[in-house]
């Protein structure tokens, strides 16, 4: 098994973990005086649509073939990656003060960093074979 | 698989996620709490507390 396959599984394997994480460690399940629900809850809404992608993304790393198809393919979960990290930042959605919302944002924002540099990885990577097979 | 089987495959995928979405599978279902505004349950947005805290004192 090659490094690009290695990698490419890491980060399908970390978009899973991402996309279940909101059920395995919860966040609060409150809602606020006025009825509506909290910040957290559209946060983790946003959160499963990123990581659903995530998970699209990194699965077609499998399938495809191009170096340029996998470089763009990459790149885009390594932005993936920083967008889970973003959403639940206050100046972007926001969560609530609750520790439980806290401790999933903790795992969530590990979790996204390292599909970040496993994204950036795979592009490195897909970059560097492609410049060899140019010369 | 092919790329054409692959994105079949990707839509059926978001589609059930999707799905998920809709009907709240994808995390604990809400509930009403009883917010005491002194306990750490506060939104991390002060307008958004102060309002919090307004209905409550109403309430009570």
């Amino acid at each position: 098994m090659n490094r690009y396959k290695i990698l490419s599984w890491a980060a399908f394997v970390i978009s899973i973990v991402l996309l279940i994480l909101p059920r395995i460690i919860p966040i609060c399940t409150g809602i606020m005086g006025n009825g509506n629900p909290m910040h957290c809850h559209y946060a983790y809404q946003a959160e499963f649509i990123v990581t659903l992608l995530a998970v699209i993304l990194s699965a077609s790393l499998f399938v495809l073939r191009t170096h340029e198809a996998r470089l763009l393919a990459s790149f885009v979960a390594f932005l993936l990656g920083i967008i889970v990290i973003i959403l639940p930042q206050p100046w972007a959605i926001g969560i609530c003060e609750n520790g439980a919302c806290l401790k999933t944002t903790f795992f969530e924002t590990i979790g996204g960093s390292i599909l970040a540099i496993t994204g950036l990885l795979i592009a490195l990577l897909t970059h560097k074979a492609q410049s060899e097979e140019v010369k | 698989m092919t790329l054409n089987r692959f994105l079949i495959v990707a839509f059926l995928v978001f589609s059930f996620g999707i799905v998920i979405l809709f009907n709240g599978l994808n995390r604990a279902p809400l509930r009403y709490m009883e917010m005491d505004p002194n306990t750490p349950h506060k939104m991390g947005h002060s307008s958004q507390l102060q309002s919090d805290v307004d209905i409550l004192q109403k309430r009570s």
